[in-house]
């Protein structure tokens, strides 16, 4: 049955800034965005076509064609590659499926996609199946889930049967810690939250030295202090949960664990920047915690945490959900602003901040999932207890996604500051020639000659995932997939990202093909720098970073693509007199016959 | 009127009002920075990156920064001025710009940056992706082998709030896109705007493209760097 628009319309109040939510439900009921359904929306929310065909266009998981009753979305990241069975799960699928990757099957039963990490990298080969999570996939595994789908089996029920359930992918918790141990781990009541001065929480947070945990390590006191000293009508609170860069899923181990921490660190935010609205950021790769979340946010104003006259204490904050859908740039938090109001995620140009401008131009705090988390920890045990761990400048500890070569994957909490050499060992990593901090965005490090590097804001900023790679990888196809992730992930609006990280890909895998010289490691080097200092945003500037540091870490690799290169017979270009020597011949003999 | 205030190009003292664009403030101090998406009194679009210069210190996109008191801004030193230079090599080598057979040649930005850059050869390799040139009931013409994704068509060409044109896709499979409920209502004037509106050949009204003949055009008789007005 078709979408029934007018009210799909109603249910979001014909509210722009709730797009995503309506495609969604447009995707939901007839299986891809129809003309009919852009048609309607576009009329009900006074927009023009083109300009919701802008935001259907930009996500990976919204189509405008039919795209399979079942989609399957099979992770191509790294962290597959290093599995093992990347190639022979993904051949099963075409088999089982009988259509090749990026079609759909001719009974239109079946859509076979490629999609980037989807935050399982500690059980892979994964695959979301109707934004239900597969992990750990065998050819064998496949083969069974594709019969029981043809029979009719719901996707859901299937999950179950399987150890990586429908709502829950169980984590992998090697390491709990005095932060986040998902037996123990509370905040402060209802009433002792509330019995705190605004001004108290600020305080508390800032005394605590809470840095940002999505990447940037920004001072989160700060943060908060400037966004509640803007004048405005209202603020928002939000919480990125779009947790996309590539190797982490510490983030899906917080939803899944202990999303009471986040719930109540987002209050706990409201009150002290005076906040009336949050919301939650989460990616669509995550849908399949969607109603776990969205009930626990139900149990909360059940018990009064949300609401109208919070404690008594007369604040008003409520809290939803935003569904995302398939963009590693909305995690950028301009981005992300963008796409909760319903555009596409092109980030902005700053200044303003969003603690000045953010959503609806009012001011808006975006944080990490773990930070947030933190803050109710923070006040139930003390700022003083928390800045304890760690080091000076990084104060507290750290959640990492550990996946890769090594014997213990999964999620441990550290003190900030622990050495590389020590992180190697916890997690059985001996030995590794190349370890990936904070995925792909961050730097590639030589295992070897690093162990005495330490994590921490004051030497290798880690921002969750730490990918492992053993002596026998081929370290360069790596960087190079990395690179066609940024490559894919570029919102496409300013000229270095868009346009210079293709041509960083196409020297790079001339070099890889052999076809390379000397020189072109410079220019590989020169390019990489002038993309990083002229992008827009976090993305542009970091997109470079696989290449960058492999240079700089790895340069025996690159040496070995141009070695005795100058020794054969190269032509390294276009030789002028050789092509036009048929000419010079010509006018010379022209001369030599006196004209 | 806002304070006057004294900031810095290259160590030169130079005034403007506070807060104004710095591209704009630089032009009125008779320092030229090259830009193809800033559209002059207009929003700053941040998307060529071309002009990009070092504000204390740190590189930024000019256009999209107001002058500060004190504020010191390098645009002359030699690896600004090849960054920006890259920037512009990698316009030409994303898509296909044939200047000599193009009908906005001598009044396109692209071309005149490129001459004012003395642009011969682009370090970076050629891409030579074909893209359609799509024609919108012979009212309007979408070359998107000239397209520099500027955006300013999308920013600067609307019908009440509406955007007529929109960005579609991500990445380099990014294209503009028209809509075409809103381009049947459009008049010949505003028409004639959305082509002014395009820094390159990449929108066109049919029959159109040779009204003012090539070598008579604003950049055949003038550098980009001289000409200030909105003249064609
Ligand atoms: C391309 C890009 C992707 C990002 N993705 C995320 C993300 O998935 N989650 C996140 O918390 N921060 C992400 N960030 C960082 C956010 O922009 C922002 O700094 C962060 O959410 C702020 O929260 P924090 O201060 O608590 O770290 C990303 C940044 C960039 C440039
Ligand atoms: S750096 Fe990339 S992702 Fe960021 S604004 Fe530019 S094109 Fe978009
Ligand atoms: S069509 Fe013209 S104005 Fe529009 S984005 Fe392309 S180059 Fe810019």
């Amino acid at each position: 049955m078709p979408a029934d628009i007018t009210a799909i319309l109603d249910r979001y109040g014909a509210d722009r800034t709730r797009l995503l939510d309506m495609l969604w439900a447009v995707q939901d009921a007839d299986g891809h965005i129809t003309q009919p359904a852009i048609e309607g929306l576009a009329a009900g929310l006074s927009l023009s076509r083109a300009e919701i065909e802008e935001t259907v266009s930009f996500y990976h998981f919204f189509s405008m064609q039919p795209a399979g009753r079942h989609r399957i979305y099979l992770n191509n990241d790294v962290s597959t590659q290093l599995s093992g069975r990347y190639e022979a799960v993904r051949d099963a699928f075409e088999e089982a499926c009988g259509c090749t990757f990026g079609t759909v099957s001719a009974d239109g039963r079946f859509g076979l996609y490629d999609t980037a990490c989807i935050g399982m990298c500690d059980r892979e080969p994964a695959a979301l199946i109707d934004f239900v999570p597969f992990t750990d996939l065998t050819p064998e595994r496949v083969a069974k889930i594709v019969a029981s789908l043809k029979d009719g089996v719901a996707t859901k029920s299937l999950a179950a049967a399987f150890d990586s359930g429908c709502d829950v992918v169980t984590t992998r918790w090697q390491r709990t810690g005095p932060v986040f141990d998902p037996r123990t781990a509370a905040g402060p009541s209802l009433e002792a939250l509330f019995s705190l001065a605004p001004g108290e929480i600020l305080e508390a947070v800032a005394a605590s030295g809470l840095r940002g945990r999505g990447g940037a390590g920004f001072s989160t006191g700060l943060k908060w202090r400037l966004c509640r000293e803007t004048k405005a009508a209202t603020r928002y609170v939000v919480c990125n949960a779009d947790e996309g860069e590539p190797g982490t899923f510490k983030d899906r181990a917080l939803l899944t664990d202990m999303p009471h921490l986040l719930i109540e660190g987002m209050v706990a935010a409201a009150y002290a920047i005076d906040a009336s609205a949050g919301v939650i950021y989460l990616r669509a790769e995550y849908r399949y915690l969607f109603d776990r979340l969205d009930s626990l946010i139900a149990d909360y104003r059940k018990a009064g945490w949300l609401g109208h006259n919070i404690a008594g204490s007369g604040f008003d904050f409520d809290l939803r959900l935003q569904l995302g859908a398939g963009s590693y740039v909305c995690g950028e938090e301009s981005a992300l602003i963008e796409s909760m109001e319903g555009k596409r995620g092109s980030p902005r140009n700053r200044p303003p901040f969003p603690v000045e401008a953010g959503f609806c131009g009012m001011p808006t705090i975006v944080n990490n999932v773990e930070t947030l988390a933190a803050v109710p920890r923070i006040l139930k045990e003390g700022a003083d207890w928390y800045a304890g761990f760690g080091t000076e400048k990084s104060p507290g500890t750290k959640l990492l996604s550990v996946a890769g070569d090594c014997a213990r994957p999964g999620i441990y909490e550290v003190p900030f500051g622990i050495t590389v050499g020590e992180f190697l060992d916890m997690v059985g990593a001996e030995p590794a020639l190349a370890l990936q901090v904070s995925g792909p965005s961050g730097e590639c490090i030589n295992a070897a000659q690093s162990r005495h590097r330490r994590l921490c804001h004051e030497d290798l900023s880690i921002g969750g995932a730490m990918t492992v790679f053993s002596a026998e990888r081929d370290l360069l196809d790596h960087m190079s997939r990395f690179l066609s992730f940024f490559i894919a992930e570029s919102c496409g609006i300013c000229t270095p990202c868009r346009s210079g990280n293709v041509a960083m890909k196409t020297l790079l895998e001339r070099l890889r093909d052999g076809r390379g010289e000397q020189r072109h490691l410079a220019d590989l080097e020169r390019w990489g720098h002038i993309i990083a200092e002229t992008s827009r945003c976090g993305l542009g500037a970091s997109a470079p970073n696989p290449v960058l540091s492999s240079l700089r870490e790895f340069p025996d690799l690159y040496a070995a693509l141009v070695d005795g290169r100058e020794a054969e017979m190269f032509v390294p270009g276009f030789d002028l007199d050789a092509s036009t020597g048929d000419y010079r011949r010509i006018v010379e003999r022209a001369r030599s016959n006196g004209r | 009127m806002a304070d006057e205030v004294t900031f810095f190009i290259d160590g030169r003292p130079c005034t403007a009002a506070a807060g104004d664009n710095l591209v704009e403030a630089a032009a009125d101090n008779g320092v030229y920075i090259p830009t193809l998406c800033h559209y002059k009194g207009h929003k700053p679009l941040g998307t060529c990156r071309v002009c990009m210069v070092r504000v204390d210190g740190r590189e930024a996109a000019a256009c999209t920064f107001g002058v500060r008191d004190g504020m010191r801004v390098d645009v002359d030193a030699p690896e600004l001025a090849d960054a920006r230079k890259a920037l512009i090599e990698l316009l030409f080598v994303e898509r296909n710009h044939f200047c000599p057979a193009c009908e906005k040649s001598g009044r396109c930005d692209l071309q005149a940056v490129a001459y004012h850059m003395h642009l011969t050869v682009p370090r970076f390799p050629y891409r030579y992706v074909p893209f359609t040139v799509e024609n919108f009931a012979g009212k309007l013409l979408i070359d998107h082998n000239r397209c520099i994704l500027c955006g300013r068509c999308e920013e600067f060409v609307r019908r009440g709030d509406s955007k007529v044109f929109a960005m579609k896709q991500r990445s380099s499979e990014a294209r503009i896109t028209v809509d075409l409920a809103l381009l049947a209502e459009m008049s010949a004037n505003e028409i004639a705007h959305a082509v002014h509106v395009c820094p390159v050949g990449a929108i066109l009204a049919p029959g159109q493209g040779f009204d003012t003949p090539i070598g008579r055009r604003k950049y055949d008789t003038h550098r980009i760097g001289e000409i200030t007005d909105g003249r064609d």
